[in-house]
């Protein structure tokens, strides 16, 4: 059942093409634009994208679509009119490029090659292995699932390069890093990765056992801060949103407030300050609320033009610097303050959030002809 | 194939074993639910929650199949019923997620006075409102019981009287 | 490094075109006469791809065979649709007509395979959740996603056959496994133990339709069948036995449905093919092949009837069971009352790989070997005054037990209830009650004996002859772990 969808916006070809994927046995789906086509990838799992008769340039903005809306894993293949249309596409990442007029056979061979092949590379050989995405199965989903195999793994999550690892011997935790940082607090800073890839490997593990708590207790605690962080993120913009710091304090004697303040001058997300940083996550979070409170921290979806990180009082050499640095990343920019202009505050319109779909369920009633035998059945005992 | 699937909500499992007695059920093991399986045939096949205690899991558990319900019964002993909080707990589940889900509560009664009620009663039971019936039943009789179960399973009637 | 190109081409001019049109450093190619200098080479030095004029295998078309391990192209003039197709068969990856852009071409689909076989396709994976079917059970992951009303889209891939659902908020909404659907994919899907399963979360913008049963119910139900096929295969040397049409069986002397069955028998033989190429549900294939069975209309086909022993599938059962990751060996206790079937259990068990058995003080032992150097080192305790220092001591790597109990001395039932309760609380590893000596319905003996031992269903209760080895085989598989935290 693989579901291949087509870029495609002229009709002469669909028939052809619908017959053709129905002897592979594949799904067919299509899409007119990119509008359509991240509607449609969104909606189900798409195992290979095809542009149909599309030039370089259309499939560049197919995959540069694709890459914004966290889909840049879809392979796309184009599919072109002739050899000599092969060139422009080399410098795109592309899984492979097929030229037509082909015979149906030979397309479909073409196909099976190319979607086995994708199978295939998703093999490790011997290695027992399961990898994925924290986007689909939270941490306390993973423990559980291990758990339940009883046997010896060690799970991997990865996020930007930060890695934590969790030993299992048995099923049973038994160790817990994540950079210099080991057992609850380790496991409780990567319970709080909303996404990050993971991988669970099956091999003999000989560690001594350092974690004194039962799998159970260990999943109480993630729930328990998690429901405590949540408290906390109900005031606070979404995540993945990068926060930008904008003013810095004169003084300030909170070690975690600078530290932040300095990783946000770039922008940088909730989720990557959570991760990033060796301190409680309930207290990392209070600290952002209060940076935000104080208007040293905002979310840059809320800026406008470019942001003016200003020192009130002393320290304007490093002010000097700041500003320098933000000239330098945009030659438009012309004046710059010493004291930033209040931005005038307008409201932004709220996104209006798409209705969510509806389950609809079934009639209560059994087809008459089901009864009948039901009662049949009934009679004879 | 269909599975068709339907509640009984017991105030004891050893009513549910007399009311079950005459039907070739099996016990599907290792369920989050009690469940009893009956095959009419490879295309037909009926499963039975049998619920007589509540906890939260079990709860969520109920309110994911009770839209899919095609009836729930409410088996009572036949002293009078006292706080039967799992009756209650149902009834407020089904009226937020199964309203259509016919209910049949039956009522079992002593020989003598089974024998009393009128046979179009006996076959229909009363009407209490639109898709639920009560239903007399008397334990030592194998047609009263099957005339329960042809109830569930489709002759129940959802005009009024 | 450069990529090695192994060229094809006994037209120096044409080798000589094609070599020039190599870009830069990053292709090395070398010419070679023919297809045994070829194979040659490449037993020598794996190349990244090979480039190979057509008309120089043409005479030896039906023998050339390509690897996956190299990427291949063939090029050549007015290629035969036929010939093009034969190429593709014997594992070329592109058959190219030969044009001025050729040359050119073959390297620019070269860069293009590689960038995708080395770098895109191992970065395009880490997005997928993805794992071997048997490592984690499908069921276990639908039903956490009925609690946490999850949107998921899972594919199954096992060789040429292919799956799909969907689930959305916890309801099962759409499955396929061709030729089947709705329901009937749903638990085929769910009774599928092989192959790779991929997952993926996703958005619904419209609103969708669910089965006419629940989640639940398809859980249930495809519970109910997997435990159904067991008991019917415990009976065979396999669990994917081999049929085939009884003497004088004929498909199109019957009605439809068993016509179609019998064809399937025909064709397909093995009993999994026979389910993944029926067009009715597994339930009702099943029916019909037990019924055929029963009337002797089909028969195991004795030419793959192999010898009372452990298949490569029950080694592997065995090795998920008993087996925690790295350890090979460990000890596997039989314990039981005088006359409950103990040692003619280890007796049959001896006797699927003839091997010994020893008996020293009223303990019997043998060893069973399995792939992978896995052992298992056997040993029968009778539950006597003795027992329990002797249990002490050998449950030191234990990996399980066998708990066997004779129904029809209901004398001691209050004994073994005691001592399950205890091996139960004190030993935290796989295990199962095997029941002997039941006379007339099995089901109800076993129901009545699990009330009258307290077990709850997690508890693993089977009946068993111990005298027929596939019965006793199907123990392994009945078998189950409890954890520690079970016991708290």
């Amino acid at each position: 059942m693989q579901d291949i969808l087509f870029l495609l916006n002229d009709d002469q070809y669909e028939d052809e093409i619908v017959e053709t994927l129905k002897q592979g046995e594949y799904i067919y789906h299509r899409a007119s634009n990119n509008d359509e086509l991240i509607k449609v990838v969104r909606q189900d799992s798409i195992d290979l994208v095809i542009t149909w008769m599309m030039d370089a340039e259309v499939v560049r903005n197919t995959l540069s679509t694709l890459a914004q809306h966290a889909m840049g894993f879809l392979p796309v293949v184009p599919v072109v009119p002739n050899t000599e249309a092969i060139e422009p596409f080399l410098t795109l990442q592309i899984a492979d490029i097929i030229t037509v007029p082909l015979p149906r056979e030979e397309f479909l061979f073409i196909l099976n090659d190319l979607i086995g092949g994708m199978q295939q590379s998703g093999e490790m050989g011997n290695t027992r292995l399961w990898e994925g995405n924290l986007e689909e199965f939270s941490l306390v989903d993973l423990i559980q699932m291990v758990e339940s195999n009883h046997k010896d793994a060690i799970l991997t999550v990865n996020y930007k390069g930060h890695l934590g690892q969790i030993y299992f011997r048995g099923g049973k935790v038994i160790k817990i890093t994540l950079r210099n940082l080991t057992g609850i607090p380790a496991l409780l800073k990567l319970a709080s990765l909303h996404k990050a890839e993971f991988q669970i490997q099956f091999t003999r593990v000989e560690l001594p056992d350092t974690i004194q708590n039962t799998n159970q207790e260990l999943l109480i605690a993630i729930l328990s801060q998690l429901s405590d962080q949540e408290k906390l993120l109900q005031d606070l913009p979404d995540v993945f949103e990068p926060l930008v710091t904008v003013r810095i304090p004169e003084e300030e004697s909170d070690e975690l407030k600078t530290k932040i303040l300095q990783m946000c001058q770039e922008g940088m997300s909730i989720h990557e300050l959570l991760i990033t940083l060796n301190e409680d996550n309930l207290r990392i979070l209070q600290v952002i609320r209060e940076l935000m409170e104080g208007e040293y921290l905002i979310p840059r979806n809320q800026l406008k033009g470019k942001p003016r990180i200003v020192q009130s009082g002393k320290g304007v050499g490093g002010l000097f610097k700041k500003i320098s640095k933000i000239l330098k990343r945009d030659k438009e920019e012309s004046e710059f303050s010493e004291t930033v202009e209040e931005q005038p505050e307008t409201e932004s319109p709220e996104p209006q959030q798409p209705a969510e779909p509806e389950i609809v369920y079934q009639p209560a009633s059994i087809p008459v002809q089901t009864v009948e035998q039901i009662q049949k059945f009934l009679k004879g005992l | 194939m269909q599975i068709i699937e339907t509640m009984v909500v017991a105030q004891s499992e050893e009513k549910f074993q007399v009311l079950s007695q005459p039907l070739p059920l099996k016990i599907v093991p290792d369920t989050p639910l009690t469940t009893y399986r009956l095959e009419i045939h490879p295309e037909i096949v009926l499963l039975i929650y049998l619920v007589s205690t509540l906890d939260d899991y079990r709860k969520k558990l109920l309110a994911h199949v009770a839209p899919h319900l095609k009836s729930v019964v409410f088996l009572p002993n036949r002293k009078p019923i006292h706080h039967w909080s799992e009756a209650v707990d149902v009834l407020s589940l089904l009226s937020r997620k199964g309203e259509n889900v016919p209910m049949l509560v039956l009522a079992e009664l002593h020989e003598e006075d089974f024998a009393s009620v009128s046979r179009v009663i006996r076959e229909k039971g009363l009407f209490l409102e639109e898709n639920a019936r009560l239903i007399f039943w008397n334990s030592g009789e194998k047609e009263s019981i099957l005339q329960v179960w042809q109830t569930v399973w489709g002759k129940m009637m959802l005009s009024r009287d | 490094m450069a990529y090695v190109i192994y060229l094809l081409e006994s037209d120096l001019d044409r080798a000589k075109l094609i070599s020039d049109q190599a870009p830069g450093k990053d292709f090395q190619v070398e010419a070679v006469a023919d297809l045994d200098e070829l194979y040659s080479s490449i037993q020598k030095v794996m190349p990244d791809a090979v480039f190979v004029g057509f008309r120089w295998i043409q005479p030896r078309l039906r023998q050339v065979k390509f690897s996956k391990e190299y990427v291949s192209f063939v090029y050549g003039e007015h290629i035969e649709m036929d010939d093009r197709l034969q190429l593709y068969r014997q594992g070329v990856d592109r058959v190219l007509e030969w044009s001025d852009k050729c040359a050119t071409n073959l390297f620019t689909l070269a860069k293009i395979r590689f960038y995708r076989d080395r770098e895109l396709l191992p970065y395009l994976q880490k997005f997928i959740t993805r794992g071997k079917l048997n490592e984690f059970h499908l069921a276990d992951i639908l039903a956490k996603s009925i609690l946490e009303k999850k949107n998921l889209i899972f594919k199954l891939l096992d060789g040429d056959w292919t799956a799909k659902m969907r689930v959305f908020r916890g309801e099962v909404v759409e499955a396929w496994a061709p030729p089947l659907s709705a329901e009937e994919a749903a638990i085929a899907i769910l009774l599928h133990r092989q192959g790779q399963l991929r997952m993926q979360s996703f958005v619904k913008e419209s609103d969708i339709n669910t089965f006419g049963v629940s989640t639940l119910g398809i859980l249930t139900e495809a519970k109910f069948q997997d435990e159904m096929l067991r008991e019917f295969t415990a009976r065979f040397p396999t669990n994917n036995p081999v049929f085939q049409l009884a003497r004088g069986i004929s498909p199109e002397s019957v009605n439809s449905d068993i016509q179609t069955i019998l064809r399937l028998v025909q064709s397909e033989k093995y009993l999994s093919r026979i389910f993944q190429k029926s067009p009715y549900s597994i339930l009702k294939t099943f029916r019909i092949l037990e019924e055929l069975y029963r009337q002797g209309k089909i028969q195991i086909d004795e030419s793959f009837r192999s010898e009372m022993k452990f298949t490569r599938e029950d080694a592997e059962v065995i090795r998920q069971k008993l087996f925690p990751t790295g350890v090979v060996e460990g000890r596997l206790i039989v314990l039981g009352f005088p006359g409950s079937g103990k040692t003619q259990l280890i007796k049959t068990l001896a006797g699927s790989q003839k091997s010994d058995i020893k008996t020293v003080q009223s303990l019997d032992f043998t060893r069973l070997k399995f792939p992978e150097g896995l052992r298992l080192n056997i040993f029968g305790i009778s539950v006597d005054e003795y027992f329990q220092p002797i249990m002490r001591k050998l449950s030191e790597n234990m990996l399980g037990y066998i708990f066997m109990v004779d129904y029809s001395r209901q004398d001691n039932l209050e004994y073994v209830n005691y001592l399950l309760q205890q091996m139960l609380a004190k030993y935290p590893v796989p295990m199962v009650v095997a029941v002997t000596g039941i006379q007339g319905d099995v089901d109800k003996a076993i129901q009545s004996l699990r009330s009258r031992l307290n077990l709850s269903y997690d508890v693993p209760v089977v009946a068993v002859n111990p005298d027929d080895f596939y019965q006793v085989r199907q123990i392994f598989y009945a078998m189950s772990s409890r954890t520690v935290a079970q016991e708290s």
